[in-house]
């Protein structure tokens, strides 16, 4: 019987190697069939949906084996479901590049480091502008590919504020005073308000926060800052006198927001740059739009006529289907393409997020949609001014406390009261 | 042996190996055939009945989506803002919209349970105020969404909610998918009058994941609406058109929720449910081969019936090798028996039967042996009686002649001689007939020889001269008795006819191991081929005993064995030479081969 085990077992484990070489190699062919499909996920079809459907159609003219297809969703949704696929490991259903919003960057990033293409060694970084470079990184790797900077600008209807009797000098150099002062009259004129409010969105509390060089949170990142903010307080208290005047009209949501300015019933927009493609998605109001640097803060020191909204960037998901080729797209088209942000400029009136933006051959351009201004010029410049503000990780969370708390302020009028809830609120919330 | 093709072809072995390999290729077919087909059977019953379960469970979950959905819809109803908001705007200023616009948020966030959280709602006001959940824009007029489908069948039913396909929505994000729309018109109780209607989009892979798992690339499952129409299903070319398909118009007369039914070559388990809350019926097919083919993997299966085959063959093989090994052993041994070999028993070793037979074929071959044995010593011992009986045989003519020649003798009163005559008479009758003794030693026989001889010498006169050449060392040598005198005596009647005088000479000595005796005369001698019939014939003439040169070869044969005998070498008038061969033995010796 000895003998005989000596024939078998060799015998079976023979056989089961090859049964299960069998097995492997049909995975194998599997695999190499897979085409080259790169999917993006991103949002508002003006602006980062038309650059991203731009930037494909571009890179597939030399890359015949790569398709790339463009999904428009909501900025909360791409969110929302990254988050809950990455922490289901559900890696099938997602798509390969994502945009992702500056302020809530740092949060995803803390939650799923490993699940990025580090780009750090494939993008030359030193040309991005250093705020922007310093949102893509963690633990010294950078993971996103800067887009737009988000610098914020008053856009203006020139022919509205004429029928007030405002010109064009009128607005420059602008106070909130001011621009109070100009709303009440435009309304009583004209019956149109200056600009939106949304109860559900507060980009203006933020705009007017980082002009002052301040946010929700300290420069650590993870202590609430409401209760001794005065950027804050001045904010909110700038918001009040907008709603009680009608300068600032109450809307709900983005459609409505967008559709306001679109169908003229207002009379100026406070916001990051990439609002001008949907200013000029609107073609009849050509040449009636103006740009200026938005109104200061008089009573703050550090006040400055420049701030930031919004303003995003590109990030490579590492476990998606074509991680490798979509990393080599975004680094080819928006890592290092000059000459086609040159093409955004002109088509969808980025403002790119460089260090130089002289380089590009549209900055002096004049647009017409503004009555000839040099609007990319204008932006840039203003770029440079922005204060540097640590936005933390728990932007959006902070602002859904503060946008009940000031509800609050509107009916007993108890800002201090109402700030030290927040505060209260906002502590737990960021605690880490 | 013959080694080749059709002997192997033959074999025990051959034979076993093809039957085995019919029985498991037999067995592995019926077993397979028997074993697909029954659980091909079951699985179909189970796999139905399981699939079922989760279909269930689809229902259920569509039934508790439709319950939430109903949840937000009554909320936006029943919330006060949103009554204001899109009925008394007029009345209310901005701070109050303002506050108006973020309780309609909240009321909403109420309302919608968890796994609704990014779910699109636009809520259009017949005032001509929106409400959108989402960040961002509506791509349509109004016009273009009061005319849409959706809204016109919540407009003429306002009482239940719709679930409509529509090819791209109203929102930017929705504007080229597919989806399935839920409209209701939200009217006043007492005047039923309508003041907005609700549209939730849901786009195909929102709903998907209220199915998802039941879907595989053999399952899928199809939504349709009261026109017959698909409203969303995972097979996306069939979505929005009109249900043609076979199994459909069965499934619409059965009464039964689940069925198995043939469909264009393939085997479909059907599976319906009335989704009366939805207005919609919910069918689920699951292509039941496709699903079993990827339950079975029929080349891993055939591998592993091979790979078992052609184990249990080796194992056989081993086996019936060893079991029919002390077979093939036997028969070697057996054919051996037919060239004459008795000794090769077999060992006794195997398996019982096998054992049996080595031990009855040793028996057999004991048996044979013993026979045989017995048969030889018959034998000689019948050929010893013969030899003796013929060499009692004293020819009478040789008696009459001998006693008429000493009557001459007398008659010539030659008493000496004829005393001498009488003398070697008496000794050869004595030592011929009365001696028992086969063996003698030579000296014995010369002396016979010599008084052979004289007789003949006093009968026919000396013309032929006969001597005696013996080595010392040989006189006590043993031989059978009378192996010579039938040379001489034919040495003296053939060699010198009429009178013709000559020589014999009687040569013994030891050659090695052997005596080797020639008797040679040179007398008229004869061809060679006459001398070897000599040898064989027998001839009637005067012999002294019945003892002739042609028996003496049988006896020395008999004897002696193969390797001795007499040779005869002749030329014709030169003479003839006689050679014996012989074994040396000695009157000790002797004392052994009696016993033996």
């Amino acid at each position: 019987m000895k003998g005989m085990n000596r024939v078998i077992f060799p015998v079976l484990l023979f056989g089961m190697l090859i049964i299960a070489g069998c097995g492997k190699m049909e995975k194998q062919e599997e695999k190499a069939r897979d085409m080259q499909e790169i999917v993006i996920w991103t949002w508002d079809e003006t602006f980062n949906v038309k650059a991203a459907e731009m930037a494909a159609a571009e890179y597939q003219k030399e890359h015949g084996d790569v398709r790339i297809i463009v999904e428009t969703k909501e900025r909360e949704e791409i969110l929302a479901d990254t988050k809950n696929m990455l922490s289901a490991k559900l890696y099938e259903n997602l798509p390969d590049i994502i945009m992702i919003e500056d302020y809530d960057v740092q949060e995803v990033l803390s939650l799923y480091e490993d699940e990025f293409v580090d780009l750090t060694k494939q993008v030359d970084y030193s040309k991005f502008a250093d705020y922007k470079n310093q949102l893509c990184q963690r633990n010294g790797h950078m993971y996103g590919i800067p887009f737009d900077s988000g610098t914020a600008a008053l856009f203006y209807r020139i022919d509205i504020l004429k029928q007030a009797g405002y010109t064009e000098e009128d607005m420059q150099d602008l106070t909130w005073d001011k621009y109070i002062e100009i709303g009440k009259n435009v309304y009583d004129k004209t019956g149109i308000p200056m600009l939106t409010l949304d109860p559900t969105d507060f980009p203006l509390v933020r705009l007017i926060m980082q002009s002052c060089g301040s946010w929700y949170v300290k420069g650590d990142g993870c202590t609430a800052d409401i209760v001794g903010n005065k950027a804050l307080q001045q904010s909110l208290m700038i918001y009040e006198q907008l709603l009680a005047n009608n300068i600032g009209i109450s809307v709900n949501g983005w459609n409505e927001f967008i559709s306001a300015f679109q169908n003229g019933e207002v009379a100026t927009v406070l916001s990051g740059g990439w609002i001008i493609s949907s200013i000029k998605a609107n073609g009849e109001q050509a040449g009636l739009w103006r740009v200026a640097p938005i109104p200061v803060v008089e009573e703050n020191q550090n006040a400055v006529a420049a701030s930031n909204v919004g303003g995003s960037a590109w990030y490579v998901l590492e476990h998606s289907a074509n991680s490798r080729a979509a990393a080599e797209f975004v680094v080819e088209m928006f890592g290092e393409n000059d000459s086609f942000t040159d093409s955004l400029i002109s088509e969808i009136g980025i403002v790119p997020a460089v260090k130089n933006p002289t380089v590009f051959e549209n900055y002096e351009a004049q647009d017409a949609f503004f009555g000839g201004q040099q609007v990319t010029k204008l932006l840039t410049g203003l770029a440079d001014e922005i204060p540097t503000v640590n936005y933390g990780s728990k932007t959006y969370e902070i602002e859904d406390i503060l946008e009940e708390e000031f509800q609050n302020v509107l009916v007993d009028g108890k800002m201090e009261q109402c700030l030290q809830r927040a505060q209260m609120k906002a502590e737990a919330v960021v605690r880490e | 042996m013959k080694k080749n093709f059709k002997y192997y072809g033959n074999s025990f072995l051959a034979r076993i190996t093809l039957m085995v390999m019919l029985g498991i290729g037999l067995i592995a077919v019926t077993v397979s055939v028997v074993v697909l087909v029954m659980s091909r059977n079951a699985f179909t019953e189970t796999y139905g009945t399981s699939q079922e379960k989760v279909f269930e469970q689809i229902e259920k979950e569509l039934n508790d989506f439709h319950g939430n959905l109903q949840d937000v819809i009554s909320a936006i109803d029943s919330s006060w803002a949103f009554r204001l908001y899109l009925n008394g705007d007029d009345e209310l200023d901005n701070v109050m919209t303002f506050q108006n616009i973020y309780q309609m948020e909240k009321d909403l966030e109420q309302s919608k349970s968890s796994d609704m959280e990014r779910l699109n709602i636009l809520v259009l006001g017949t005032g001509g105020k929106h409400y959108l959940s989402r960040t961002e824009t509506i791509s349509a007029s109004d016009e273009e969404i009061m005319d849409s489908e959706a809204v016109k069948t919540a407009l003429m039913e306002p009482e239940i909610m719709h679930y409509t396909f529509s090819h791209g929505a109203y929102t930017a994000t929705a504007k080229d998918a597919d989806v399935v729309i839920v409209s209701k018109a939200l009217y006043f109780q007492e005047s039923r009058e309508v003041y907005a209607v609700v549209l939730v989009t849901l786009t195909m892979d929102d709903m998907r994941k209220y199915y998802d798992y039941f879907i595989s690339d053999y399952t899928s499952l199809y939504l349709v609406g009261k026109d017959d129409r698909v409203i969303c299903s995972d097979n996306k070319g069939l979505i929005g058109s009109v249900m043609e398909e076979p199994w459909y118009g069965q499934a619409q007369k059965t009464e039964q929720t689940r069925f198995v039914t043939k469909n264009g070559g393939k085997n479909l388990t059907i599976m319906k449910r009335e989704l009366t809350y939805l207005g919609c019926s919910l069918y689920g097919v699951v292509d039941n081969n496709l699903a079993l083919e990827n339950l079975y993997d029929m080349p891993l299966l055939i591998v592993i019936c091979a790979f078992i085959g052609v184990l249990i063959l080796v194992i056989c093989l081993i086996f019936t090798r060893q079991t029919t090994k002390p077979l093939s052993k036997l028969v070697f041994k057996m054919s051996m028996i037919r060239e004459g070999n008795f000794n090769e028993y077999m060992p006794v070793e195997g398996t019982i039967e096998v054992k049996e037979l080595a031990a009855t074929y040793n028996y057999m071959l004991d048996d044979i042996r013993n026979y045989i044995a017995e048969l030889l010593e018959t034998q000689k011992e019948q050929r010893k009686s013969e030899i003796k009986a013929l060499q009692m045989q004293i020819n009478p003519h040789y008696i009459y002649n001998t006693l008429a020649s000493i009557k001459w003798l007398v008659y010539q009163n030659n008493s000496e001689k004829t005393i001498q005559m009488i003398d070697a008479f008496i000794s050869l009758l004595r030592n011929t007939i009365s001696n028992a003794d086969e063996f003698i030693t030579i000296s014995q026989e010369i002396e016979n020889l010599q008084n052979y001889i004289l007789i003949n010498h006093t009968r026919y006169g000396e013309a032929v001269k006969v001597e005696f050449y013996v080595s010392q060392s040989c006189h006590d040598c043993l031989i059978p008795k009378l192996i010579l005198q039938p040379f001489i005596e034919n040495a003296f009647f053939h060699a010198f006819p009429s009178g013709r005088g000559g020589s014999i000479q009687i040569l013994m000595k030891q050659r090695g191991e052997d005596l080797e005796i020639r008797i040679i005369d040179d007398g008229i001698g004869m061809n060679q081929s006459k001398a070897e019939q000599v040898v064989k014939q027998e001839t009637k003439k005067e012999h002294f005993s019945g003892i002739g040169i042609h028996n003496v070869q049988d006896r020395l044969r008999l004897l002696y064995g193969g390797n001795y005998g007499i040779r005869i070498e002749s030329v014709e008038q030169e003479g003839t030479t006689v050679v014996v061969t012989l074994p040396v033995r000695r009157r000790t010796e002797d004392k052994n081969e009696g016993n033996e």
